[in-house]
């Protein structure tokens, strides 16, 4: 199955004052993901019954999205890092497992993604509001593979913050996860996985 | 020793024995994520034994309190992965006043024991029970098998069954003394004898069912038929469906249809409704329109605890005033601990064949599952 990344990332609050260039038409910003809230899910499905896995962050768990991402003009690049043991699938045992067993966090226990390609719309730093989806492409590190991936950005900016929701697939096996199982659920080997980051927009200028 | 002592308290439960319905799957947990329920159920359209993940969720997510491994059968026991075993026993005391009688009467409803055997693509389904002379359905002698077949699932989307169950229409809901259920003829002892095919799909299922009635006993004069129900799983908790029948007896011939939903809008909020109208056609007489309806709401502000509300409305015959029943009802279920099933509800009930004035109804039930 051919890996496509699309990467949702939740929204996110950056509290990190960021650091720009207003006077130049090449705006420049800087977001730290460690002072910022964001979402990570994951959305599996499992047979026979076609049952829905809906992975989440665990409340009350440390933050554990750590990075960067910059803003040079158009051009959006960075890196993230993401706590495994933070995802929880909603069943205690069931979770359990899956990083005991599956993505066996206690060897590997980030996923760590560089984004290497992701151009704004040419009209971004023009418009007060605008929304539109764009390509995104970079190395996803995870259960000790690493694989180049791309997808679809949705990129949305208002008057008062920028989100960006970023959507890919990760067929399991080809980072080396093979069949999970529990209790007679098998997961099928597709995993969509949404990150979603807002920024306020007094920072993104 | 407290293996032991969970044995003794499964052993006792295990002694009553008496009549009564099959208890059936909690279609509450659709949102949850469960599109279908044969994630939970050997049964492709839920109730009955439990599969090993169903027994799982039992524990983690359906109960107030539980320990690790305390959803076994019997508390103890895990049989070989081709062997699924289960079981019901439940009770209930009724009290009803109205304004020309008051009763209280305790019912003892259900036991049954139920073992699936399955050795890929075949399924072998069995149970084991008593049933009361008093019940409708009572179709000679006291232990009798409310519940067995034969099934067959080429592919995990496929799946076909011959044998006695209930046919698929509506939603199947635990309570069999709902209008959807009682006035539609779902009611205990409503198992026939059926030929089924149904399509499990990730989105979408379809049902087929061909009801041969009572081959069992052609003394209770059942009706024979074809089923049909449709439905799709929509986000993480919604399914939307539509229903029809269409069965004829020596009285008669009966079409209904409608559709059904369970809209689960958080994982503590979800609402079931249904919605049958149906042409009732005797075989002296003239024919009738009746319409029937339920709403439940259902709230789980902590895990294992649901307080839920509903609403419920029958009129098999259109044309004839007195045949009205409506209730407004309260209730809640609590499942402290897996096995276990604690449920009471009080419904304002009126029914033009007894009386103008609504009168009370309330139970408290109590339900282990082994």
């Amino acid at each position: 199955m051919n890996s496509r990344i699309l990467f949702s990332v939740s929204q996110v609050f950056v509290c990190l004052p960021l650091w720009g260039v207003p006077a130049n038409r090449d705006h420049f910003v800087a977001v730290d993901l460690e002072k910022s809230k964001g979402t990570v899910e994951f959305f599996a499905v499992a047979r026979p019954s076609f049952l829905r896995i809906h992975g989440t962050i665990k409340e009350g768990n440390a933050y554990p999205l750590k990075g960067h991402l910059r803003i040079r003009g158009l051009k959006l690049e960075g890196r993230a890092t993401f706590v495994l043991d933070s995802l929880q699938t909603g069943m205690e045992s069931r979770s359990r497992k899956m990083h005991e067993e599956y993505l066996e966090t206690h060897k590997w226990p980030l996923a760590e993604f560089a984004l290497e390609t992701l151009l704004l719309p040419s009209q971004f730093w023009g418009e007060e509001q605008l929304r539109a989806k764009v390509p995104f492409s970079g190395l996803l590190s995870f259960h000790g593979v690493q694989k180049k991936i791309s997808g679809e950005t949705t990129v949305e900016k208002n008057a008062s913050e920028l989100n960006m929701d970023f959507r890919f697939e990760v067929a399991l096996h080809e980072f080396q996860i093979e069949n999970p199982r529990f209790l007679g659920m098998e997961v099928k080997d597709s995993i969509e996985i949404r990150v979603h980051l807002g920024v306020p927009l007094e920072v993104v200028r | 020793m407290k293996w032991f002592g969970n044995i003794c308290l499964a052993g006792i439960a295990l002694v009553v024995f008496l009549s009564t319905r099959a208890a059936l799957g909690y279609v509450e947990l659709t949102r949850h994520g469960f599109p279908n329920c044969i994630a939970c159920h050997v049964s492709p359209d839920g109730g009955g034994v439990l599969t090993p993940y169903g027994r799982q969720l039992s524990e983690e997510i359906l109960s107030f309190a539980s320990r690790k491994e305390e959803s076994k059968f019997l508390y103890a026991f895990t049989p070989p992965d081709w062997l699924q075993l289960g079981g019901d026993i439940q009770a209930l005391q009724l009290y009803q006043k109205t304004d020309r009688f008051r009763e209280a009467r305790f019912i003892h409803m259900q036991s049954d024991v139920e073992a699936a055997l399955s050795s890929k693509p075949w399924v072998l389904d069995l149970s084991l029970g008593s049933q009361s002379k008093g019940s409708q359905n009572f179709s000679g002698g006291i232990i009798f098998s409310r519940r067995h077949y034969v099934g067959y699932r080429p592919q995990d989307e496929l799946s076909f069954r011959v044998g006695r169950f209930m046919p698929a229409y509506g939603i199947n809901l635990p309570d069999h003394t709902v209008v959807t259920r009682r006035d539609l003829k779902w009611d205990e002892g409503g198992e026939a004898y059926n030929l089924e095919g149904a399509w499990l799909g990730k989105n979408m299922d379809f049902f087929m069912t061909v009801v041969f009635g009572r081959l069992d006993a052609p003394k209770l004069k059942r009706e024979r038929g074809v089923a049909l129900r449709g439905s799709r799983f929509f986000g993480d908790g919604f399914k939307v469906g539509a229903s029809y029948f269409f069965g004829d007896s020596d009285v008669g011939s009966r079409h209904f249809f409608g559709p059904w939903g369970i809209l689960g809008f958080s994982k503590h909020f979800s609402v079931m409704v249904e919605i049958d109208a149906g042409r009732e056609i005797p075989r002296t007489g003239e024919s009738h329109w009746g319409l029937v309806h339920l709403v439940q709401i259902d709230y789980e502000p902590f895990r294992g605890i649901h307080v839920f509300a509903l609403e419920e409305f029958s009129k098999l015959d259109l044309t004839d005033y007195k045949n009205t029943l409506q209730s407004f009802g309260l209730g809640v279920t609590f499942f402290p601990r897996p096995h276990w099933e604690i449920s009471a509800a009080w419904k304002k009930r009126r029914w033009l064949v007894l009386s103008s004035q609504s009168y009370d109804l309330g139970w408290l039930q109590v339900h282990f599952y082994l």
